[in-house]
């Protein structure tokens, strides 16, 4: 898991990946305006995001990993499209005996929604539940909206929301996650505009 | 999910933390000297320096997101383990942890850590309390200063306590092998050590009048279970292959010395306790099943579950999590095996609502819509409050709109 970092260190961490997104970036290493999620489709940042994909270690390839103050205060998740097998986990040695929660063709509403909490739990948090399931629009295609509520190993309360859908043949997932004191709700007009501005590719 | 690392936590601090097992027979060769009820020691002592680094753990503990804290339960355990620890009582201090691990610990300064999923496989309390006297024997006999002593190393102790509460409260994907090899490796008991706490363990159930048998069953269960895995390096350590843990004991040692006790020890028609242990977990056992499902050994929680199925308690819970099993495994004909298990499950009054959405999702698998809609309205109407009613309600009118 990400450790405890300095938003100086996740912003030099932000500078180094600052070629690979579209959105417009500052000197000093903060995201604004369209970011580009691989081919996939494209969302629209507010201010005050950082890219620090390079610094997780928990993720596979293609997931990118957004914070504004730091992924311990808050993290937005957002794949560029999970193909057939691909779980937004890593997969290491110590992961090697288990199924890591992975992206199948034709999954139902249940399955991406027990997908992505099975994927929360990997990511270090504890008796992550879904609540408030409901249809939603993931740019043009049908997807499922769900809230998220589990706790860290220290007992702190997070938050999390996430957007998930199928589209020829992938699966997209934003997923935001943070304390559930002060940073969730700071944040979450934000990443509801955020969620909102999801255009697929064409 | 769990997988290794909670294996090996159990492994290396509770079960296999010795070294080659000792025979019921075999003379005490350790130097502990039991402690007296109450005693604590001086801040200066060396002891005083080993509970100082316990306490800090004892205290994340305290605060960290998996203890259990329901008072019914913990009442439950404190006054089982007071029973059966009578003047140390005083001493102990039984924090339940929330976390599908087969482990319980004690560290040096009383702290006893017993995690739900052993608690979730005892099969009565007679089990449990094998355990909780095991773990009590470390602590009265003063084992982890007689280690500290031998190690010489307080950085070692703080290093292995450390790691012991990130171990306790780690999400069960995260566990780090080099972690758990070094508690394993500092905080383990030798031989001499683990014979005398089975010793005290044993004992402690004889004279609480529990059934002499069960700290043995305890043993064949966990043999039983780690042979069930779909994890390698989980059946390695049951047939005694892992490099790891060479020099540790063989459960089938550590059974055997435990029978011979039962076969010498005094003639009594003892105590298992099993209704009032299994009201006493009741409260949990979704819960505890739900994550079991969840840490991906179906090979393990499926042998423990037809274990429970076979007894013929909770049958709608049992049945409904084996279906969970077989649904997520998803070889090749366990869906059928997953239908049948939901079907069984709700015959049964204490069968989860979810038991009836499965069953609509499997119809509709199986290309039968009309029994999937009705199986999905089922669930609608015993979970009216469900937190995917609006995502099962789409479901139903795609259904009879005829939608594949």
């Amino acid at each position: 898991m990400i450790g405890p970092m300095t938003r100086r260190g996740v912003l030099a961490g932000a500078g180094a990946l600052a070629l690979s997104a579209c959105a417009s970036t500052s000197q000093s290493g903060v995201l604004t305006g369209a970011y580009k999620v691989g081919e996939a489709y494209t969302l629209t940042l507010g201010s005050g995001w950082a890219d620090i994909s390079v610094l997780s270690n928990q993720t596979s390839a293609g997931v990118r990993l957004l914070t504004i103050d730091g992924p311990l205060l808050n993290r937005l998740y957002a794949t560029q499209g999970l193909k057939e097998g691909q779980s937004i986990i890593r997969q290491t040695g110590a992961k090697r005996d288990n199924p890591l929660p992975g992206y199948r063709t034709g999954m139902s509403s249940r399955d991406l929604v027990e997908m992505i909490t099975e994927t929360v739990e990997l990511l270090g948090y504890i008796d992550p539940e879904a609540m408030d399931q409901r249809p939603a629009k993931f740019g043009g295609a049908d997807g499922v909206r769900f809230e998220i509520a589990a706790r860290t190993a220290q007992g702190l309360a997070i938050a999390g929301t996430a957007l998930v859908a199928e589209a020829r043949g992938r699966a997209h997932v934003l997923l935001f996650l943070a304390p559930k004191e002060h940073y969730f709700v700071a944040s979450l007009a934000e990443v509801e505009s955020i969620f909102a501005s999801a255009t697929l590719q064409p | 999910m769990i997988s290794f690392r909670s294996f090996v936590v159990v492994l290396g601090l509770v079960l296999l933390g010795s070294g080659p097992a000792a025979t019921a027979q075999a003379p005490n060769t350790s130097r502990s000297v039991e402690r007296t009820p109450g005693a604590r020691p001086t801040a200066t002592s060396e002891e005083g320096g080993l509970w100082d680094v316990a306490a800090r753990l004892e205290q994340d503990l305290k605060r960290s997101g998996v203890i259990l804290r329901d008072p019914a339960l913990n009442a439950y355990v404190r006054d089982m383990t007071c029973n059966l620890t009578g003047p140390h009582c005083q001493d102990l201090r039984v924090y339940l942890i929330e976390q599908p691990v087969w482990n319980a610990f004690m560290t040096p300064n009383g702290t006893m850590a017993v995690y739900s999923g052993l608690m979730l496989r005892m099969d009565n309390e007679a089990e449990l309390a094998c355990v909780v006297g095991h773990e009590a024997g470390h602590f009265i006999q003063n084992h982890s200063l007689e280690n500290f002593r031998r190690t010489k190393s307080t950085a070692n102790w703080a290093m292995a306590l450390g790691m012991l509460a990130g171990a306790a409260g780690a999400p069960s994907g995260s566990g780090e092998l080099i972690s758990v090899a070094a508690i394993a490796s500092i905080l383990s008991y030798n031989r001499a050590q683990e014979s005398e706490a089975d010793r005290i363990g044993f004992n402690k159930i004889a004279a609480g009048g529990y059934d002499l048998g069960a700290c043995a069953g305890v043993w064949r269960k966990l043999l039983a279970e780690f042979e069930a895995s779909d994890q390698r390096r989980v059946r390695e350590r049951a047939t005694g292959q892992s490099g790891m843990f060479d020099s540790h004991p063989g459960a089938i040692d550590r059974i055997a010395a435990l029978d011979a006790l039962a076969k010498a020890g005094p003639a009594q028609n003892g105590s298992l306790n099993q209704q009032r242990y299994r009201a006493a977990i009741r409260p949990h056992l979704k819960n505890w099943l739900a994550a079991d499902v969840r840490r991906k050994d179906y090979g393990s929680s499926l042998h423990f579950i037809e274990r429970r199925i076979g007894e013929g308690q909770d049958l709608g819970t049992y049945h409904f999590f084996k279906g969970e099993a077989l649904r997520r495994r998803n070889k090749d004909g366990d869906r059928a095996l997953a239908k049948a298990a939901f079907a069984a499950a709700i015959n049964f009054a204490d069968a989860p609502a979810e038991a009836y959405r499965e069953l609509g999702f499997l119809h509709l698998r199986d290309q039968a819509p009309k029994e999937s809609a009705a199986m999905l309205r089922a669930y609608l109407e015993k979970a009216p409050e469900a937190e995917d009613r609006l995502l099962i309600e789409g479901d139903l009118r795609k259904l009879e709109q005829g939608a594949p």
